[in-house]
Order: structure tokens, then sequence, then C-alpha cells
């Protein structure tokens, strides 16, 4: 449970810095390692199918595409600074909500009980669900991700033809 | 699937060489036919080959017959846009046409309900794309419209699926019937589950009261994408997944005597109907009239689907196929229509037909089958789904539609005699007919129309007929 809470916070502190961070480029990368520590999570709560998706689409696939929408759209730093004001309530508020869930926090955690049996049989990899199980999810990703690629180049990369 | 996923791999193969295709003027066009074609001859090829075979979700000859709807339509739309698409991008263009298609051949080849989620957002991103193509301001509302109602539509398929994973422990058709036939009896959390889920697919669908990105879509798209769109993405995207909810509620509430969830889903279509009809008597412009028309015919594909009895289901299914090729049709039509004069408004001009005698006739023959007269393909299916209501005692809504099929015809004619009959105005003295590259898509849906009307009992015999019995 321990690990659990470490796991959640760090994931705070990432979306936090994703929301706030100067360049659109490292609110990218600030996304991508929110995804991966929750895959960790869902991996370490024994749900390995939640895990592997939240893993390739979220940190794979959603980074891909915001890094180069950035990349193209080429936004500056006042741009950022302008934005981030927005949410410069965020921090105090998140302090605040830390410090109910430490005063009530064995009553959550009974809410937040994890189960104890695994979704898969123990012995299949992330290998073998990805591609025995979930093979046609894969695909329907590959196709997503054409689509988000061509998305991004039509709309912003390419312009109008007028 | 590992069967069907060839008509997924290989459109988004050619769309990826497309891409790089950016700069040639005829290479993407053909390249995406080719595939397209080669596509439409194997689903053919799968559909008869599986006849006789079980029908079931996912499987088979059900999705071998969707994917033949979608290639044929998909097929019709490219080589339209060949002549049609009015762009410097022709290599993103059809490239995105192709992902689309592999889109909706991966929603109607999926076995899984997750699988179908994903399916389903690469044929919600790649319509966003194709609407806001030309980044016009009116398209590019028309897209961020179609996006923000289809992400709410996702977030609460999303959260079906959750809950019935926790429910049942399966997101697999074969799975989820199973265990619904185990736990019956204990059919509320499950109406609650497949309800919010069938909402969710109303929204994709277009359905009143969530049909507001409909007609904005529809106009503002380019004319063989507005075709793609209510001739195909909305059926796939939206109208097949709610079959396939409909027969799970059935299902889980053993036919419609129980099924108080289908029965909300059958008012939802009787109003779609209604509004749909009611709604295009008022516009004064070709496209956005087919657009609610679309709503309109949605409706009746709607309530047949959750009336679930066998008639019924044929009826939705039939109705289908028959919409996606006489809305293609109307679609293609107006893009004539709005390439030859520069505008789709139905008070702009009179006597069309002495100009371009072709799309007039062919247009004529898309209106006539979408109000239901006989001959033509849509009488057969509008006569299922009235007869079916009938037969479930629903005499009420039976009338209610066929008398919306009477309105139909109304505003149909009216559109007629304001822009295709009549003595040519002064204002198209120099319009001409479209080209035969325009006009051969029209020709093929014309007589697909044409013969699936009058040989009515062979399509009965060999197709309908063997569905109805498997349900029964």
């Amino acid at each position: 449970m321990t690990l659990h809470f470490f796991l959640v916070i760090c994931m705070i502190i990432c979306a936090l810095a994703a929301v706030m961070a100067k360049r659109m480029i490292h609110s990218a990368i600030f996304l991508a390692l929110v995804s991966v520590l929750l895959a960790t999570i869902m991996f370490s709560a024994y749900a390995p199918w939640a895990g592997v998706f939240e893993l390739s689409v979220c940190a794979g696939l959603i980074t891909v595409l915001f890094a180069s929408t950035a990349s193209m759209i080429g936004r500056g730093e006042s741009y950022a600074k302008r934005e981030r004001k927005k949410f410069l309530f965020l921090p105090p508020v998140l302090i605040v909500f830390g410090v109910l869930v430490w005063l009530f926090g064995g009553q959550i955690t009974q809410v937040f009980q994890i189960s104890q049996t695994p979704a898969v049989p123990a012995f299949m990899t992330v290998g073998d669900v990805m591609w025995n199980l979930r093979l046609p999810d894969l695909l329907g990703q590959l196709c997503l991700f054409v689509a988000g690629v061509m998305a991004v180049r039509v709309i912003l990369g390419e312009g109008s033809d007028e | 699937m590992l069967l069907n996923g060839i008509f997924v791999i290989i459109p988004v193969i050619g769309a990826v060489i497309c891409a790089f295709l950016n700069k040639q003027k005829q290479a993407p066009g053909l390249l995406a036919n080719i595939i397209l074609l080669f596509g439409f001859l194997i689903s053919l090829h799968i559909f008869f080959m599986s006849l006789g075979q079980e029908w079931f979700f996912g499987e088979d000859v059900l999705s071998a017959f969707m994917l033949i709807m979608i290639y044929m339509v998909a097929l019709a739309v490219a080589f339209f846009a060949v002549f049609a698409a009015s762009t410097k991008r022709r290599g993103s263009y059809f490239a995105i046409l192709l992902v689309i298609t592999a889109g909706m051949a991966g929603v109607v080849c999926s076995q899984d309900l997750f699988t179908l989620y994903v399916f389903l957002e690469v044929v919600a991103v790649a319509s966003f794309v194709l609407i806001a193509f030309y980044n016009r301001e009116k398209s590019t509302e028309g897209a961020i419209r179609y996006f923000y109602l289809s992400s709410i539509a996702s977030a609460f398929i999303l959260f079906a699926i959750s809950l019935l994973l926790l429910y049942t422990g399966d997101t697999t058709y074969e799975g989820l019937v199973k265990t619904i036939l185990q736990t019956q009896g204990n059919s509320a959390p499950l109406n609650i589950i497949l309800g919010t889920l069938a909402v969710a697919l109303m929204i994709k669908t277009g359905l009143f009261p969530f049909h507001s990105w409909t007609p904005d879509a529809y106009e503002s798209a380019s004319s063989p994408i507005s075709a793609l769109l209510a001739g195909i993405v909305t059926k796939v995207a939206g109208t097949y997944a709610l079959v396939l909810v409909c027969m799970l509620l059935s299902i889980v509430n053993f036919g419609i005597e129980h099924n108080t969830v289908g029965k909300a889903i059958m008012w939802f279509g009787l109003g779609s109907i209604v509004f749909g009809a009611l709604a295009a008597q008022e516009q004064k412009d070709f496209k956005r009239m087919l657009a609610y028309s679309s709503i309109s015919q949605m409706g009746y594909i709607t309530i047949a689907a959750a009336l679930a009895t066998p008639l019924a289901m044929a009826g939705a299914l039939f109705h289908i196929f028959n919409h996606a090729t006489f809305k293609t049709l109307l679609f293609f039509c107006a893009g004539n229509v709005k390439k030859a004069t520069g505008t789709t408004a139905i008070n702009e001009m009179r006597g069309l037909q002495e100009k371009m005698p072709y799309t007039s006739a062919t247009a004529t023959i898309g209106m006539l089958a979408t109000a239901g007269l006989p001959p033509f393909s849509g009488f057969w299916s509008k006569l299922f789904i009235i007869a079916a209501l009938w037969q479930a005692g629903f005499i009420g809504m039976s009338v209610t539609a066929l008398f919306a099929s009477v309105l139909t015809l109304a505003y149909f004619l009216k559109l007629q005699r304001g822009m295709f009959f009549g003595s040519a105005s002064k204002n198209i003295a120099n319009v001409k007919e479209q080209g035969m590259g325009f006009l051969i898509p029209c020709f093929a849906l014309a007589f697909i129309i044409i013969a699936v009307g009058i040989y009515f009992p062979f399509i009965y015999n060999n197709f309908l007929s063997p569905f109805i019995k498997v349900l029964q």
C-alpha cells in the first residue's frame, strides 16, 4: 500500500508539472510519465491488461502525437506563461487534499482495497497478453496511430488548399 | 478476426503509401481504388463462401455482409473523389479515406467490445479529419462539434465497457452471451449498462435528440465525404454497434415484452423518424435536407433493431444496406449539382433536369427509394420494419412510421419541384451535365437500388429468410 501511495503522489506531481510546464514538449514528457506511473500501479494491482494499454496507447501514441503537435505549432514560452496562470490554484488545492487524505486515510484505503485476485493467469507475460489475447486491439492501435499522425499532418502541418 | 484482419491491414498499408504520394495527382486515387476494389471482391467471396453458416456477432455472414457494404460505399466514394475532390493534397485525402475504411472494417470484424471501442475511435479521428479537411470556417466548426459529441459518446462507451467487465468478467461477444444466459433473472444491472452503451451509440448515429452534429458536418464536408459519412460511417460506427447492443438487450430480457430499455430505444427511434421528416421539410439546402432525411432513416433502423424480433432485425439490416446505397447516391447527386452550379440551395435554380438529365434521373431514383416507393429497394426494407412493428403489437408506432414515409415523399417532391423539374431558370443557362467519372458511381448505385427492388424474391430466399430462421 505504501508503494501505491508513493506512486500515486509521484503521478499527481507529474500531472501538475504537465499542466504547468513552461514548454509544451516538457508537458508531453510529463504526461507520458503520468501514463507510465499509472501503468505501474495497474501492473502492481494485478491488472496487466489495463497496464499494457495504458503504456502503449497513452505513454506511446499520445506522447508521439503531443510531441509532434508541439513541434509543428511551435508556440513559445510567453503563450505557456499566460496559460499557466490559470493553474496556479492547483498546488494549494492539492496540498489541502493531501492533508485530508492523510487525516482520513484509513477510511479511504478501505474504499480503494486492491484486489488480490489476478485478472489473468500468473504465468502470462505482458507479451502473451499483447500478442495472444489482445492482438486485434494492437491492430486497432496501429490504425489509431496512423489516423492520429494524419490528423496532425492534415490539420496542423499542411494548412488549407486556399 | 485474423482472416478478416486483411480488411484492416491492407488499407492501412495503402494509407501510409498514399501519404508519401502527397504531391502526385493520379497515383493516390488509383492506389486507393485498387485496394478498395480488391477488398470489395474479397468480401463478396467471403460472404458467398460463408452463406449457410451460423450467424453470430462479429463472425461469418454478418461481418462479411457489413464488409461488402463498407467496401462498396468506400469504393464508390473513392472513385467519385478522383474526379470530385478539389484538393492539391490528394495523398492525404485518400490516405484518410483508407484509414477510415480500415477502422470501419475493424468495427465489424471485432468479436470483443473493447476492440470495437478502439476501432470506433479510429473512425472518429478519421471522420474529424475528413470533415475538417478543407480548413474552412464552417467545416472546422462542424468537425469540432462532431468531435465534442463523439468524445462524450466515447466516454460513455468506455464507462459501460468497464462496468460490463466488472459485472460479467468478459468483453468478448461470445463470453457476454454465455454470462447473460447464466445470469438471467437479475437483469437490472445489465439493462443499465447496455442502456448506457445504447445512449452513446445513439450519439454516434446522430439520432434525435443527439443529432446536432449531423446537419453541420454533412453540409460543411465535401460531397464525397458527406456521402461516406451518411452512407456508411454512421451505419457502422453507430447503427451496427447499436444492433449488437439491442441483440444483447433482447437476450437479457427474453424478447421485447419485458425489455424496458429496448422500448425506450424504440421511442428514440420513432422520435428520430418524425423529427427528421418534419425538419427536412423546412430545409432550403439540398445537403442539409439529406442530413435530416438521414436522421429520419436512422430512426427506422433503430426502431427495428430495438424491437429485435427476427423480422425486425432482418428489416434493420436490410434497411442499413438500402440506406447506404440510396443516401450515398443522393449525396453524389448533390455533389454533381454543387460542382455544376456552385450551390446546393434549393430555391436558387429551377429546371436542372434539362441541363443535367442523368443526375436528375438518378437523384429521382434515390429519392423514391428513400421514400419507400415500390419497386425500389427501400420499399421492401420499410415494409419489413412496419410489418414487424404491427406484428409485435406496436400499431401506433407502425402507423406513425408509415405516415413519416409519406412525409419523406413530400419533402423530396418539394426538392424535385424546386430544383430539377420545370423549365430551366436563366441562372443555369450555362450549366452542363458532369462527366462520366462523376456519373458512373451514380449509375452503379441506381442500378443496385433497382435490382435489389426488382429481384427481392431472390434476396429474400437466399439472404433474409435464412437469417430470420436462425434468429427464430
